[in-house]
C-alpha cells in the first residue's frame, strides 16, 4: 500500500555550502538521501512531495559542520503481511516465481499455474523481512481469485 | 533489520505499527498521478540549472512508476477525484484511525478497493477479509458496483 | 489445542470456552493455511459474529466441520500437515510465511524448527539449483587454451590461430586445447560457465571469440582480474564474485596458487603447447626461461608409460614440424567434473528428504571426492623431500593428503611386524628403496603422484618404475610449478617473455622473498597448520645429501632451475642450512 506520510530527517550540511543557495542545497540533499531508501518500518520513500519546514541549523562543534532538521511529506510504499496486491512476475522458476510490487521482491513458492514473466497477479502477502536496507516478501496465490 | 514483533501488523485484521497513525492510504491511481508531475520537475530542474548535480531518479522510483502505470484503475483527474470522494469523504478525519462515517469502512479497505477493483462483493471479502465482518453481501456489492462505474466511464 | 496423530499430521481443535454456529467456511482440504489465516466465521450464543483465525500455519488434510455445524471446546475442526518451510527466501518460507530467523530465536529448544533457517539458497542460486546446475570458473589459460606472442614459436600445428588484439600490439597465436568445444557442450547440462582472466580484457576477448563464437557458452560471464583479486595479498575473493556463497562454485585452473586454501579448486593438468613461452600472462620471468627443460619427457626412455599424456611434444627442437596434438585431458577433466555434480545433487536431494544439517557444499565435495583417490594407500617419501624441510609442508605431502594418502617418515610397521606402506615415492634408488623392494613394496617415481592427481585416479604403478638413470629434477613440480605473480599488466609481461634473460637479472632480487613467502600456500588444498614450528626429519642425511648438494651447487650457479625449486617449496634458505 502506498502512504503519504510526514517524516523527519536530519541534513548534514559542509560549510561550503552556507550561502544564498543554501536552502537549494538542503532541498536537494533530502532527495538524494531519502527517495529510493527503504527506511525502518515506514518502508520505501519513493518521493519527496513537499518539505514543509526546514529548521534551525545546528552547528556540529568542533567540526563546522551544520546540522539541518527538516520535515517533510512523502510518498512511501510499504507492504504488510496478509495483505493483497498485485504483481508484475518477474521470473517463472521450478521452485517458484518471482514477482516485483513496485521496488519490492516477492517470492511465491510452488505454483502449478501457467503463467510467465511480465503476466500480472493477484498475490497475498505470507511474510515480510528487512535485510540490508530493503523488503523482502513471500507471498501465496491459493484464494480464488487471486489471479486477476 | 528485522521486523521485531510482527505480530503487531496484519493486514486482514487491519493491524498497522503505530508509525501508521498519521499516515494517509493512497490509491495507485493517485500515486501515478503524482509521480509523474514529480518526473515533469526533475526534468524542468535538470535542464535549467546546469551547475548542480541532477537530481536522478532512484530505482524503486522507476519500479513504482512502471507498476502504477501497469495497475492504476482510473485514468481521469475527474475519475480519481469522485472515487476518492466516494471512499474517503471529506469530513473524515486525517490518518487510519478514522474510518469512514456513512460506510464504516476503514481507509486501508477503501483503498484497496480502488486499487483491487474487485468485481463482486464475495471477492471483495476474499481478497479483503476485514470487510467480512462490515458489511453483508448486498452492501459491499453496492459499493463495488459504485467504484466499477467510474471505472467504466472513463474510457 | 492440536496434538499429534502421527508424526505429520495433527489435529486442530476449537478451543473457544464457548458454543458456536459455524457460518461460513473459507479454507478446503489441500489449501495451504498461514497463522491468522481466516478458517471460519461463526456466530456465539449472543449473536455475535466473529471469525476463527488459524493459530497454525500448514496444509489442511481433512476438514472436519461443516456450514451450521455447533463447536463446542474441544470439538476437532480440521487435521493438517505442518509446514516443513522446505523452500525459503531471504529467511522466509515460502509456504507459510514465517519468519525463520525469528521462530529460531523464539523457539530455539524446539526441535522440529532446528538447522531450517539455514535452507536459504540465495536469490540467484536457486534458478542455478532449479536447473540441477553448478557454477563453473574457469581460467582459460593453459586450460582450454595456450597462447604464445613468440612468431617463432613450436611446435607447429595445423589448428593455430594467429591475431593481433589492437593494431598496434604484437601478434598472438592460440591454440585450443583439443575437445575444447566438445568439453563445453558435454558439461553444459551440468554447469554454468563463467571465465575468470588474468589477461586484459581485449586479450581475453578474442580467446572467448575463438571458442565460444556464438556465445552459447559464456553469454558475458566473463571476470577480469581487477574485479576478483584482493589487493593485499593478490588471492581470489570469491565473496566478491559470489556473494551469495561460493558452495555451488567449481574452479578450474592450471595453477593453483593464487587459490590459496581454496577448497573448490579442481587442478588441471596445464596444457602446455608452445615451448617458448609459459602462460601468457604468467608473470614469473622463470616460466620463460625454464622453457628448454620443458620436455614433459620426465620418464627416461627404458619406461614403458603411455605417451598420451605428454601432448605429443616429442619433437623438440623441429621449429616448423607439425606435431600431431594428442592431449585427451579434457576427456578425463570432464569424467571428474560430471562426477562432482552428481555427488553434490545426491547429496543435496538427500539433503532435501531428511531436512536436516547444512545444504552441501563443493568446498567439502570436492576434497572428499579426492580423498577417495588414494584413500587405501600408505606412504613414505625418499630422496624427495630436502633434509631441512618440514615433511609435511612439503607440496608432495599436501598433494598426497588430499588424495587420501597416509603419509610418513618412514617405513611403517604395526605391532605385529607386518608392513603397512603400501608404495614408496622415490627419486633414487636408495636405502629404504631397497628396504622396500625386500618387503615387496611397489616403489614409484613422484609423476606418479602428479599424475594421479590430475588424473584424479590411482595410476598403475607398473608404468612408474624408477630406474637407474631417473632424474628426479626433471619431476615437474621441480620445474614448472613456480607461483604466479599477479596484478602486472600484460604489456608488462609481454616484455619479460621477450626479454627473459634481463627481466630475470633485474627482478630477482624482488620476487625472491615473494616466493619464499608464497611457496607455503603452493599446492595448497586443504587447511594445513601454517604454525612455524618445522620438524626437521629424524637423520636421513645420509640418503638426503645428494639433494642438498644439488640446490646448494645451483644456489651458486644461479642456474634457471633455481626458480623451480623454489616454486616446488625448497626454498633457498632451507637449502643453505
Amino acid at each position: 500500500m502506498f502512504f503519504h506520510v510526514s517524516l523527519d530527517h536530519e541534513i548534514l550540511l559542509h560549510p561550503r555550502y552556507f550561502g544564498p543557495q543554501l536552502i537549494k542545497t538542503v532541498r536537494r540533499m533530502l532527495f538524494n538521501e531519502v527517495e529510493g531508501k527503504c527506511i525502518g518500518r515506514y518502508g520505501y520513500v519513493i518521493a519527496v512531495t513537499s518539505i514543509d519546514n526546514i529548521g534551525v541549523g545546528r552547528i556540529q562543534p568542533g567540526r563546522g559542520y551544520v546540522i539541518f532538521p527538516v520535515k517533510y511529506h512523502a510518498i512511501v510504499f510499504r507492504p504488510f503481511k496478509h495483505e493483497v496486491v498485485e504483481a508484475i512476475i518477474t521470473q517463472v522458476t521450478r521452485m517458484g516465481i518471482f514477482c516485483k510490487i513496485g521496488p519490492l521482491t516477492c517470492f511465491i513458492s510452488r505454483h502449478d499455474l501457467m503463467i510467465q514473466p511480465e503476466d500480472s497477479i493477484r498475490v497475498k502477502i505470507a511474510g515480510l523481512q528487512v535485510d540490508a536496507k530493503e523488503f523482502f516478501a513471500v507471498g501465496t496465490l491459493m484464494d480464488d481469485y487471486l489471479v486477476s | 533489520m528485522s521486523l521485531a514483533n510482527q505480530d503487531d501488523e496484519d493486514a486482514a485484521q487491519l493491524k498497522f505499527p503505530k508509525e501508521f497513525d498519521k499516515a494517509e492510504p493512497m490509491m495507485i491511481s493517485e500515486v501515478l498521478l503524482m509521480l509523474e508531475q514529480r518526473r515533469q520537475q526533475n526534468s524542468n530542474a535538470n535542464g535549467l540549472d546546469d551547475d548542480d548535480d541532477e537530481i536522478t531518479s532512484s530505482e524503486a522510483f522507476n519500479d513504482t512508476v512502471a507498476y502504477c502505470e501497469r495497475f492504476s484503475k482510473f485514468k481521469t483527474k475527474e475519475a480519481i477525484g469522485a472515487v476518492r470522494n466516494l471512499l474517503f469523504p471529506k469530513d473524515q478525519p486525517n490518518g487510519m484511525g478514522s474510518t469512514n462515517p456513512s460506510s464504516g469502512l476503514h481507509k486501508f479497505e477503501a483503498a484497496l478497493l480502488a486499487n483491487l477493483c474487485p468485481q463482486q462483493a464475495v471477492e471483495a471479502k476474499t481478497l479483503i477479509p476485514s470487510l467480512d465482518s462490515k458489511l453483508d453481501d448486498d452492501e459491499c456489492q453496492k459499493i463495488v458496483d459504485e467504484i466499477q462505474t467510474y471505472r467504466s466511464f472513463q474510457c | 489445542m492440536s496434538h499429534s496423530v502421527n508424526s505429520d499430521v495433527k489435529e486442530l481443535k476449537f478451543n473457544f470456552n464457548k458454543s458456536v454456529q459455524v457460518c461460513k467456511i473459507m479454507v478446503g482440504t489441500d489449501m495451504r493455511l498461514m497463522e491468522n489465516d481466516s478458517i471460519f466465521t461463526m456466530v456465539d450464543t449472543n449473536g455475535q459474529r466473529q471469525s476463527f483465525l488459524s493459530p497454525v500455519s500448514g496444509t489442511v488434510t481433512k476438514l472436519c466441520v461443516h456450514e451450521s455445524d455447533i463447536l463446542s471446546y474441544d470439538s476437532i475442526i480440521l487435521e493438517y500437515e505442518e509446514c516443513r518451510h522446505a523452500i525459503t527466501f531471504k529467511n522466509l518460507c515460502g509456504d507459510c510465511g514465517i519468519d525463520l530467523s525469528q521462530v529460531k530465536n523464539a523457539l530455539s529448544a524446539s526441535t522440529s524448527v532446528k538447522a531450517l533457517a539455514s535452507i536459504e539458497p540465495s536469490f540467484l542460486d536457486v534458478n542455478l539449483l532449479c536447473r540441477r546446475k553448478l557454477h563453473l570458473l574457469i581460467n582459460l589459460d593453459q586450460t582450454l587454451a595456450d597462447t604464445t606472442n613468440s612468431r617463432n614459436y613450436y611446435p607447429s600445428s595445423l589448428d593455430i590461430v594467429a591475431y593481433q588484439p589492437t593494431p598496434i600490439s604484437k601478434t598472438f597465436y592460440t591454440k585450443l586445447r583439443p575437445g575444447v568445444k566438445e568439453f563445453l557442450t558435454n558439461l553444459r547440462p551440468f554447469y554454468q560457465f563463467h571465465i575468470i582472466t588474468f589477461g586484459d580484457q581485449v586479450y581475453t576477448h578474442n580467446i572467448v571469440k575463438l571458442i565460444d563464437p556464438n556465445k552459447r557458452f559464456f553469454s558475458d560471464r566473463i571476470i577480469s582480474r581487477d574485479e576478483c583479486f584482493k589487493l593485499t595479498d593478490e588471492t581470489v575473493n570469491l565473496n566478491n564474485l559470489f556473494p551469495c556463497g561460493d558452495s555451488l562454485v567449481c574452479i578450474i585452473d592450471g595453477h593453483d596458487d593464487i587459490w590459496k586454501s581454496t577448497r573448490n579448486l579442481v587442478y588441471v593438468k596445464p596444457y602446455m603447447w608452445f615451448k617458448d613461452i609459459g602462460d601468457i600472462n604468467e608473470i614469473h620471468p622463470s616460466s620463460a626461461t625454464g622453457i628448454s627443460e620443458k620436455t614433459h619427457q620426465y620418464n627416461d626412455e627404458t619406461s614403458k608409460r603411455p605417451k598420451e599424456h605428454n601432448s605429443g611434444q616429442t619433437q623438440t627442437g623441429s621449429n616448423y614440424n607439425v606435431v600431431a596434438d594428442t592431449d585427451v585431458y579434457l576427456c578425463r577433466l570432464e569424467i571428474i567434473l560430471k562426477r562432482i555434480h552428481t555427488t553434490f545433487y545426491m547429496a543435496y536431494d538427500q539433503w532435501i528428504d531428511e531436512k536436516h544439517g547444512t545444504m552441501p557444499d563443493l568446498k567439502q565435495i570436492i576434497p572428499d571426492i579426492r580423498r577417495q583417490i588414494l584413500s587405501s594407500v600408505s606412504l613414505c617419501f625418499s630422496h624427495i623431500i630436502q633434509q631441512n624441510y618440514p615433511m609435511e609442508k612439503h607440496c608432495a605431502t599436501i598433494m598426497a593428503q588430499a588424495m587420501g594418502a597416509k603419509v610418513t617418515q618412514d617405513l611403517q610397521f604395526d605391532h605385529h611386524g607386518i608392513i603397512q606402506t603400501t608404495h614408496i615415492i622415490a627419486g633414487k634408488r636408495t636405502l629404504k628403496v631397497y628396504q622396500a623392494q625386500q618387503n615387496n613394496i611397489k616403489v614409484v617415481t613422484p609423476e606418479w603422484l602428479s599424475d594421479c592427481y590430475e588424473q584424479w585416479e590411482k595410476q598403475p604403478e607398473e608404468n612408474y618404475i624408477l630406474t637407474r638413470n631417473y632424474k628426479v629434477r626433471k619431476w615437474k613440480l621441480f620445474t614448472e610449478d613456480t607461483p604466479r605473480v599477479s596484478k602486472r599488466r600484460h604489456c608488462d609481461m609481454q616484455q619479460s617473455v621477450s626479454a627473459p634473460e634481463q627481466s630475470l637479472a633485474c627482478q630477482q632480487p624482488t620476487t625472491e622473498r615473494k616466493h619464499s613467502k608464497k611457496n607455503e600456500n603452493n599446492l595448497r588444498i586443504e587447511d594445513v597448520d601454517d604454525s612455524n614450528d618445522s620438524h626437521p626429519g629424524p637423520a636421513k642425511q645420509q640418503r638426503t645429501a645428494p639433494i642438498v648438494e644439488t640446490v646448494d651447487k645451483k644456489t651458486d650457479d644461479n642456474d634457471i632451475e633455481d626458480f623451480g625449486l623454489e616454486g616446488c617449496g625448497l626454498d633457498r634458505d632451507g637449502a643453505k642450512q
